[in-house]
């Protein structure tokens, strides 16, 4: 039994973590925690939005550019749809534009990293309460 | 309708014009806004609009304070080295 609730802990872990990834602020929300995950929501989708704006989807280059689209891609899996888009080479950009895109699209990466971290942990934080309960 | 979407798109499809010059160092405000807002949504435990207001702009303001201050240690000592 405690070998079963174990695994399902687990498998629940993966499902706020997957759901954090596929939309910013999804595991949050399947925590109850709808304040924060419209608040994550909201700000990551608009720097993502922001950093596209500046340099055009040509910033999500899966070809020239992998570190930072190894970041990117962390935003959402609709990224690598347009990593898929871009990688040959149809939205050329350089120069400033491509910088400041290409920061901006990352670091909203990495910020819904940190959010599916904290999603997570906060989904194992509860299961221990609830066993010390 | 459909002429609207269009143009949208058009936006994501061309990069803008921004110049090499030091009004192009603005752009980090709003990058800086978005790693508080996002840092702060994960700490706190309840969001109440004052509070994370409050905590948001204090993260804010200490992250571009710390900026300002590491931008002008380095302007000196690049001009302490090439003088």
């Amino acid at each position: 039994m405690a070998q079963r609730s174990t695994e399902g802990h687990i498998l629940f872990l993966l499902i706020v973590g997957l759901l954090g990834w596929l939309v910013p602020g999804g595991g949050h929300l399947m925590l109850g925690k709808k304040a924060h995950a419209a608040v994550i929501f909201a700000t990551i989708i608009m720097t993502l939005c922001t950093g596209l704006y500046i340099g055009s989807i040509g910033v999500i280059n899966p070809v020239g550019a992998k570190p930072w689209y190894v970041a990117q891609v962390m935003n959402t899996p609709a990224v690598a749809a347009l990593g898929h888009m871009t990688k040959q080479g149809d939205y050329p950009v350089y120069g400033r534009p491509n910088e400041i895109g290409q920061i901006y699209t990352s670091i909203a990466g990495l910020l819904n990293l940190l959010c599916i971290v904290n999603a997570v942990y906060l989904a194992h934080l509860r299961r221990i309460q609830n066993v010390g309960d | 309708m459909v002429t609207m979407t269009a143009l949208l798109l058009a936006d994501f499809a061309t990069p803008e014009k921004i110049g090499v010059n030091p009004q192009s160092m603005l752009w980090l405000l709003p990058l800086v806004a978005s790693i508080a807002v996002v840092y702060k949504a994960t700490k706190v435990q309840k969001i109440t609009a004052f509070n994370f207001l409050k905590e948001t702009v204090i993260l804010f303001g200490s992250i571009v304070i710390f900026m300002i201050i590491t931008a002008l240690v380095l302007c000196a000592s690049a001009w302490f080295i090439t003088e």
